[in-house]
């Protein structure tokens, strides 16, 4: 149950170097950049991000037009062995192409786009065939109007209402709820003829110059000299596909290079920049730290600086899985339920064994299986499906499963399953198949997920007490208590039903039944009362106890100078919402503080290292700003408050304070609460185990299902069972292995899932371009 | 409920579902043409059908406007595809409406001396509806040749007595009082006569809603805008009320002497809603509270009948917004502007 090791790295340098650098950077493919660490530390203030027009951009737009002239596919491959980087040399390669084929993709470009408008010339024509006089004749008339076009088919029925007015109009075609045709008006009455029209939406076609003849022979006019038209089009493909040849694989590798260029321009905005120079922080697993440090040692001027471990602790790290082969593609369910946080525990291997095994279970079968299996290992060899991984595993496991229950494709006659061997046919009555079987079947489900409910109880209590989460780990339904209640009522059930031993006696219920409620009843005053004796220290107190916690450990501070601390501190913490704030600072800046006797805070040096003071400032939170422009003038750089100042034990003082601040919650609304949730919890036990038949009713819908199968093929040898075979299993495999892989995802989110797992974790994201 | 009432009202509420929601109007209403309004409901799945063949460059905001009413119409004759067999049943409602819609129009352009307009708009596709012809009528110069080319309709009883002494027409707004009376007479006897229990108790709240809202609009018109005397405005109400009785309407009518008119129909119940929209004119208050009666009953109710109602009333409302964006943008007027004046 790993996640990955994280280490927190600064890379600074010449605002030059920036480009050169994020290349870099994406090319490692493990550094998830943090792009407000810089302004989160230091204040947004001082970093201003970086902002300027992309340099690539015009490359591209090129790129892409030689690409179309050529023909060349959008693709992006490798750009191995393409050392190229500054402007001039992808200009220097493009004009070179455009000055052997420049002519010749102007040229195509011109054939396309006559070929276009004489289509679309004769999609026009074609609903105006029916014409029998020459449209050249038509349109030369001199004093009649003439107008091709198209007018809805309501209006068209309207123009009876009109049969009075001085025009004509000669419907040719009719299709899509249009009339195409053409009117015909003399000059005197053009302008009267053309309002009607309009208001009746004609919509007016231009016939081209070069369309002539009848409407047959212009169709065939067009259709020629579309013809001519793509002829030399392919005549001019021709001459272009020898240079597309020459220059395919260099060409595309090279407009990959330039993407990629472009893509990592883009992050410049992720950047942080003061004075000329770049700064960027962001993580990368600890493995991969000197891999990284070397590739970017061949940029000039760079520092990588390897940040103390979570120097600050706004800074959440992220979350990268790390499993072996067997676990990993199990990876897959657990982002999509939410990634665990940095510090969590990764319940990927835990998710895989059960996933298989409960699929094997229930869907036993060794064809079917092994059927799964490779089809798992095809989709994943060839299609690279996310699922596939998956389902070559739990084929196996599938497959493992029908050995024992000796289930061959539906077939039980082929191998001896497990429970007609010693001692199991005994002891299951002699059961002659599954059916028989099936009530040991249903109480073997059900123990399966007890096991499984109270490996759950027992991460979470492992984990809530990792996060000093007492309430869950102590008194919560799924921590001890709750796990003492399950066990207890389960085995005393267990015991009495089975072999008869009276377990419900008074001490019993009261001790392992009654008390484990009590306990889950009353945990929230109970989980206060062990918070407060065990962590020492709690929010509201926090930064008094801190303060008196560094005076007390620091090495830096005389009596006089403690006195005089403990003033300003006392004055501060009146105002009550204090700040504090922990980091480092140069010594010489820390004697520059002098200046700024009237801002109000207090600044407690804890101890020295390499010339830097290292300590706590604290202010009122209504003057924060102001407090922290001076300490960021002072170049004080914030880090995470070490442990050794907040788990400093607090004073009797501090605890009556916090005593007034508490929530005050009425009994009655406790009793209310608390008597619902236990109503749930016990519910939810109850509904939890049961949840967990489905695993033995899979198993008896498996060997039902591939009963019918076997009914509807027959015993007698034919095509015809072949085929019911072969389509039966094949169903089967489909929708069941469907549906028991659903269920099986069901129960672990939900019954397993729920009990312990908390999915706070961001996603581990590497800097890479998008191309 | 049988099978075919139940496909009625799934097919019903998918159609609601494909109908604009606020991002569709936000979207629409930012563009710059009316070309582009089509562009982008060409690409909608509740109008594609109706505007793909339509050419967007060349498209003019009648044409536009003209097919966004075919939408309606379609939606409806699809809807009620089944229904049809029985002639005059209530599922012709909305034909039946429109096609007194048309008649009243046709004798306001008739009246107007602008017949060939009425040609121009008239939507063609309603012709095979209707058991008049439209080309025919508006041949008519007079009210009285309209009455007789009306024989062998409904229509005529209704409109005979109307025939003025000394004048060509009579005033138009007779003809709609009229009209009004008469379709509402035909739906009550149709919904007596086809629905029983529950559905009918339903359908009949719709219909009485409907002419509560007619009567008020009349109030408005009648009393706030023209000044009419309170008798008159009377004579011209729809006999017909649900939560706005003859005495309620009586009252304010009488209060209305002394008080605006709209201030006092607008502390109706049936505008509890306009609340959130105090500055909105009264048309889009009356609107807005149809929005909200009509969507309850669409999602709530189990009958065809009733659903489909509401669904020609939501859609009535879509349309108007659309116009409205149509014209907005013709107009000019900012994208915020034209989504204050929305019925959403």
């Amino acid at each position: 149950m790993a996640v990955e090791k994280m280490s927190l790295v600064s890379v600074s340098g010449p605002l030059k170097q920036v480009n050169k650098v994020l290349v870099r950077c994406c090319e490692t493919k493990c550094f998830h950049l943090e792009p407000n660490y810089y302004t989160l530390t230091y204040g947004s203030a001082q970093f201003r991000t970086l902002k300027d027009k992309d340099i690539y951009r015009h490359l591209i737009k090129r790129a892409e037009d030689i690409a179309q002239g050529l023909g060349i596919e959008d693709k992006t491959v490798a750009y191995d062995g393409i050392t190229m980087e500054s402007k001039h040399e992808f200009d220097a390669y493009f004009s070179s192409i455009e000055e052997e084929v420049g002519d010749l993709i102007s040229y195509k470009g011109f054939l396309d786009n006559s070929i276009d408008q004489y289509r679309q010339a004769l999609r026009h024509i074609e609903n105006l065939s029916n014409l029998d006089t020459d449209f050249k004749d038509i349109i030369s008339c001199k004093y009649v109007k003439v107008r091709f076009g198209r007018m809805p088919s309501d209006s068209y029925t309207k123009l009876e209402f009109y049969s009075d007015k001085a025009f004509v109009f000669v419907p040719l075609d009719e299709n899509d709820g249009y009339v195409w045709g053409v009117y015909f008006a003399p000059i005197s009455t053009k302008s009267e003829t053309d309002d009607i029209f309009n208001g009746l939406y004609f919509e007016r076609i231009r016939i081209p110059d070069y369309v002539t003849g009848d409407g047959e022979t212009a169709l065939a006019d067009l259709s020629h000299q579309i013809a001519e038209l793509e002829e030399q089009r392919e005549e001019v493909l021709k001459q272009l596909s020898e240079v597309k040849e020459r220059e395919y694989d260099y060409f595309l590798k090279v407009r990959s290079k330039l993407r990629f260029l472009d893509s990592s321009y883009e992050m410049r905005n992720q950047v942080s920049v003061i004075n000329n120079r770049f700064h960027m922080a962001g993580f990368i697993p600890t493995r991969n730290l000197n891999a990284f440090k070397e590739n970017l040692s061949s940029v000039t001027d760079v520092e990588v600086e390897d940040k103390p471990y979570f120097i600050d602790d706004r800074m959440k790290p992220p979350t990268k899985l790390r499993n072996n082969w067997l676990f990993r593609p199990f990876e897959m369910f657990v982002k999509m339920y939410g990634l665990p946080a940095y510090n969590g525990i990764d319940p990927t291997p835990y998710v895989a064994i059960t996933f298989m095994l409960l699929y094997g279970i229930m869907f036993g079968d060794l064809g079917q299986g092994l059927v799964i299996s490779l089809l798992g290992f095809i989709l994943d060899r060839w299609k690279k499906v996310k699922l596939a991984p998956i389902m070559m595993r739990i084929g196996i496991s599938s497959a493992f499963f029908g050995f024992l229950y000796g289930s061959v494709f539906g077939n039980e006659e082929l191998i001896t399953p497990f429970f007609h061997s010693e001692p199991f046919y005994t002891l299951m009555g002699q059961p002659h198949n599954i059916f028989q079987a099936s009530t040991y079947l249903l109480v073997a489900a059900l123990v399966i997920g007890v096991i499984l409910i109270i490996i759950c109880m027992i991460l979470n209590i492992t984990i809530s007490i990792k996060r000093q989460d007492y309430e869950s780990a102590l008194f919560g339904a799924n921590g001890i208590a709750g796990m003492v209640f399950y066990v207890s009522v389960l085995v005393a059930a267990a015991l009495q039903l089975v072999l008869g031993i009276p377990m419900f006696t008074p001490l019993y219920i009261i001790f392992l039944i009654v008390l484990p409620l009590g306990i889950m009843f009353f945990k929230e005053p109970l989980a206060h009362i062990v918070s407060n004796s065990v962590r020492g220290n709690v929010l509201q107190t926090k930064k008094l106890a801190v303060a008196t916690a560094a005076i007390r450990t620091s090495d830096r501070l005389d009596e006089n100078d403690a006195r005089m601390l403990r003033k300003q501190l006392d004055h501060i913490e009146s105002m009550k919402n204090v700040r504090a704030v922990y980091g480092r600072m140069p010594v010489g800046a820390q004697k520059k503080l002098g200046y700024h006797k009237n801002a109000e805070y207090a600044f407690v040096p804890v101890s020295e290292k390499d010339e830097m003071v290292y300590g706590v400032y604290f202010t009122p939170k209504s003057n924060k700003a102001k407090v922290d422009e001076i300490f960021l003038g002072l170049s004080f750089e914030r880090m995470k408050m070490p442990s050794e100042l907040t788990r400093y034990k607090r004073t009797k003082a501090a605890m009556k304070q916090e005593k007034t601040v508490k929530e005050k919650k009425s009994v009655g609304n406790m009793i209310v609460e608390g008597f619902i949730e236990m109503f749930e919890t016990c519910l939810s036990y109850l509904t939890n185990t049961m949840s967990f038949l489905r695993v033995g009713g899979f198993i008896l819908s498996h060997a039902g299902m591939m009963l019918v199968v076997n009914v509807l093929a027959g015993t007698e040898f034919s095509a015809g069972m072949i085929l019911v075979q072969i389509l039966g299993n094949l169903f089967v495999i489909v929708m069941e292995g469907f549906i028991v892989g659903i269920q099986v995802l069901r129960l672990e989110f939900y019954e397993l899932f729920g009990r312990f797992y908390v999915s706070d974790g961001k996603e581990f994201t590497p800097l890479q371009v998008n191309v | 409920m049988s099978a075919g009432s139940s496909a009625v009202v799934a097919k019903a509420r998918c159609k609601y579902g494909k109908m604009l929601t606020l991002s569709d109007y936000r979207q629409l209403a930012g563009k710059s043409d009316v070309s582009y309004v089509v562009a982008a409901l060409k690409l909608l799945p509740g109008y594609k059908k109706y505007f793909s063949e339509v050419t967007e460059s060349s498209v003019r905001r009648n044409l536009a406007e003209q097919l966004l009413y075919k939408w309606m119409i379609g939606n409806y004759t699809e809807l009620c595809h089944f229904k049809f067999q029985q002639k005059n049943g209530f599922f012709r409602y909305l034909l039946k409406r429109e096609e007194i819609a048309q008649i009243i129009k046709a004798i306001m352009y008739i009246s107007a001396g602008e017949h060939e307009n009425f040609i121009l708009y008239f939507p063609m596709f309603l012709q095979k509806y209707s058991e008049v012809n439209f080309m025919e009528l508006v041949k008519a110069r007079t009210f009285k040749e309209v009455v007789t080319f009306m024989e062998g309709t409904p229509y005529h009883k209704v409109l005979k007595p109307l025939i003025p002494e000394g004048a060509l027409f009579p005033e138009i707004r007779m003809v709609e009082t009229v009209m009004g009376h008469h379709f509402h007479d035909w739906l009550t006897t149709i919904i007596k006569k086809e629905f029983h229990g529950k559905e009918r108790e339903e359908i009949e709240k719709c219909v009485l809603h409907s002419a509560d809202i007619y009567n008020m609009k009349l109030c408005y018109r009648l009393k706030g805008i023209y000044k009419m005397p309170n008798e008159q405005v009377m004579d011209n109400h729809l006999p017909y009320h649900y939560r706005f009785s003859e005495r309620d309407m009586k009252t304010m009518l009488e209060k209305s002497d002394s008080e605006p008119i709209e201030a006092l129909i607008r502390k109706h119940p049936y505008f509890r809603h306009s609340k959130d929209i105090e500055n909105a004119d009264f048309e889009t208050v009356v609107a807005y509270s149809n929005l909200h009666f009509f969507k309850d009953r669409l999602m709530l109710s189990q009958y065809d009948s009733v659903v489909l109602f509401s669904l020609v009333e939501l859609m009535t409302i879509e349309l108007s917004n659309l116009t409205t964006i149509i014209e907005g943008i013709r107009y000019s007027i900012p994208s915020a502007e034209i989504e204050k004046m929305l019925i959403i």
